[in-house]
């Protein structure tokens, strides 16, 4: 399955944010996208989600215009994960990820038998299938966002989008998930994230799509769009890349 | 759990050690909550028994008997089951379910415990409905329909500016809640205005006894009109339940999640207001049971609205068959049920308040 987003431009009102913006995702892939804060990042997201029309431009999957697709047609091909956050009551985490069913049924229905055993399965999937009866409120930033992952994959969707998986985790939770969506993708997953380090598109992208005030800058596998040049202009302050052995890019800072 | 401070080292394996024990051990099985149910049906059944048996005109359980398969005998007896304390019982089922019902799926739509449904105006309006018909010298029946007429007019002003609103930005739930706050006072200080054009020798007493709410008027037919719109307003909120789970996550996801926020929120607060218009016609501005209930159901079941919205009927039915008991029976003169459930819904909020302070604390 592919994703393709065609020469979109999107903003809200009478702003225009993102200008003519193309990239793919197909199944198998890690795109991360990167950019400096306001570079358009969430907005290319809420469009490809549905959430915000396109001024013009397209978003196809498999070739078909998706802009006329129902809600739950949408929710089965694309998997929404947002940032771990802390909703106003303490659902149980099972009962976080079955709400992702309801893609699956009708407007008066709820879970059965089946849909407990598909998230229980996704939850078992991130190793995190010993927090299914804990409350969702109560875990760490890290296990939270992996309910979140767990509870896409209960949707059953093809590709999933990702805002910012690592934010707000300390680096050993960032490791984890990232370590969870390069096995997803390797698993026939399509995935798009965005980061703000440089270094986790080195460690998990096939491709990278760089972007600075709406527009793509540079799109292609991380050693060839990641360069000195492409990061500086992005991010505007001065850096070095260095090689840290075994093959693997690091990103240093300067500070002047 | 692990911070930032832990050396990155321990914080991996003990990760990797987690993911190896998870293979093998099996998940503790769910909280299940069917002996809460047993148990609310059962109090239910058991405060309903007590709630016919008990009043100031006392029956033993043997007139029950006669009223049903000996009705020469029964006389009295039969007028005052029949008549009285039946359709007040049943009122306060309904009433203390219905409201309780729609407050917990109006927590759940607007994402907020300490939401209402009488923020969104229907109790204004309906009040302002039932006092109109009063000033008008309206028959009963006349009353009650400019009440519930009064009560979702003004829902359809809070829905109108709310999304008008909401066109031009912003998070539309917010919003609607402004709104509605808004329409409430307005209401409010129109029900004043009855209350002070009023005759005060008669009609200002009538709309001052409406308002401030009571079973003790309840007949029948007072039932009977009220049951078909709370019945109406809480069936599709317990067949909604599921997808109620799925907006308290918000706008967004719930839309990534495949469902339509809009349509599912016009008909939770179409229901809810329904049922507050509806209960206001009959038995006044009955306050604090749709806030306070829904947090009680919540210590008990969970936060999963499937198990929530009936938990929250059930208590509710109880607590304000409770409340209407004691309304009866305190004290030598009827307390006003509306005064009782304010008296007893305060303190209750203000535990509340320190309890869930004291849990994050």
């Amino acid at each position: 399955m592919k994703i393709s987003v065609e020469q979109i431009s999107a903003g809200y009102g009478n702003k225009t944010v993102i200008h003519d913006i193309s990239l793919e995702v197909a199944s198998g892939e890690v795109i991360c996208l990167l950019g400096a804060n306001g570079s358009g990042k969430t907005t290319l997201f809420k469009t490809i989600l549905g959430l915000i029309r396109p001024l013009s431009g397209k978003v196809c999957v498999d070739g078909e215009d998706i802009s006329h697709w129902p809600r739950q047609r949408l929710a089965k091909t694309l998997g929404y994960v947002p940032q771990a956050h802390t909703p106003p009551f303490a659902y149980s985490v099972r009962d976080v990820v079955l709400m992702a069913r309801s893609v699956h049924s009708g407007p008066f229905a709820s879970p059965g038998k089946h849909d407990i055993a598909i998230a229980e399965e996704a939850l078992d999937r991130l190793s995190i299938l010993r927090l299914a009866h804990q409350r969702y409120t109560e875990l760490s930033g890290g296990e939270r966002q992996l309910v979140l992952i767990a509870r896409a994959l209960a949707q059953q969707a093809q590709i999933l989008v990702l805002d910012e998986p690592t934010s707000n985790l300390d680096f050993g939770n960032q490791m984890l998930v990232l370590r969870h969506v390069k096995e997803l993708a390797q698993g026939g997953l399509g995935l798009l994230m965005t980061t703000h380090f440089p270094d986790f598109a080195f460690l998990c992208a096939t491709r990278v799509a760089l972007m600075k005030k709406g527009k793509i800058l540079a799109i292609d596998y991380p050693e060839k769009t990641l360069t000195q040049a492409s990061l500086e202009e992005a991010y505007e302050t001065p850096l070095r890349i260095a090689d840290a052995g075994l093959g693997m890019r690091v990103v240093v800072p300067r500070l002047n | 759990m692990t911070t930032a401070a832990d050396p990155v080292v321990e914080d991996c394996q003990g990760h990797s050690q987690d993911r190896s024990q998870t293979d093998l051990a099996a998940p503790e099985r769910a909280p299940r909550t069917w002996p809460v149910f047993v148990a609310l049906w059962a109090a239910l059944i058991i405060l309903t028994i007590f709630s016919l048996l008990y009043g100031r005109y006392s029956l033993p359980w043997q007139s029950w008997w006669r009223v049903f398969f000996d009705q020469d005998s029964a006389g009295l007896e039969s007028i005052v089951l029949l008549q009285v304390r039946l359709p007040r019982v049943l009122a306060a089922i309904l009433i203390g379910g219905g409201l309780s019902v729609s407050g917990a799926a109006f927590q759940g739509l607007f994402r907020n415990p300490m939401a209402s449904p009488d923020m969104l105006g229907a109790y204004a309006g309906a009040g302002f409905g039932a006092s109109i018909g009063i000033l008008l010298g309206f028959g009963i029946l006349g009353i009650q329909t400019l009440g519930l007429v009064g009560g979702l007019v003004a829902l359809l002003v809070v829905w109108v500016l709310g999304t008008a609103a909401t066109r031009l930005g912003g998070d539309p739930t917010l919003t609607l809640i402004l709104v509605g706050i808004t329409v409430q006072e307005a209401g409010m200080a129109l029900i004043r205005l009855t209350e002070y054009v009023a005759d005060p020798h008669g009609k200002l007493a009538a709309i001052t006894f409406w308002l401030v709410g009571g079973l003790s008027a309840v007949n029948p037919n007072d039932l009977k009109f009220a049951a078909v719109p709370i019945l109406l307003g809480v069936i599709p909120l317990l067949l909604l339940r599921w997808k109620l789970n799925v907006l308290s996550f918000g706008e967004e996801e719930a839309k990534a999640l495949g469902v339509n926020p809009w349509v599912i929120r016009a008909v939770i607060v179409l229901c809810t207001a329904l049922i507050s218009a509806a209960v206001v016609s009959v038995a006044g501005m009955i306050r604090w049971v749709a806030l306070v209930i829904p947090h009680f159901a919540r210590m008990v079941v969970g936060a999963n609205h499937k198990a929530l919205l009936p938990a929250s009927f059930l208590m509710g039915s109880c607590y304000l068959l409770l409340v209407d008991d004691c309304a009866r029976g305190l004290f030598a003169l009827e307390v006003p049920l509306g005064i009782l459930t304010s008296l007893v819904g305060v303190p209750f909020f203000l535990y509340l308040i320190y309890r869930t302070r004291r849990e994050r604390a």
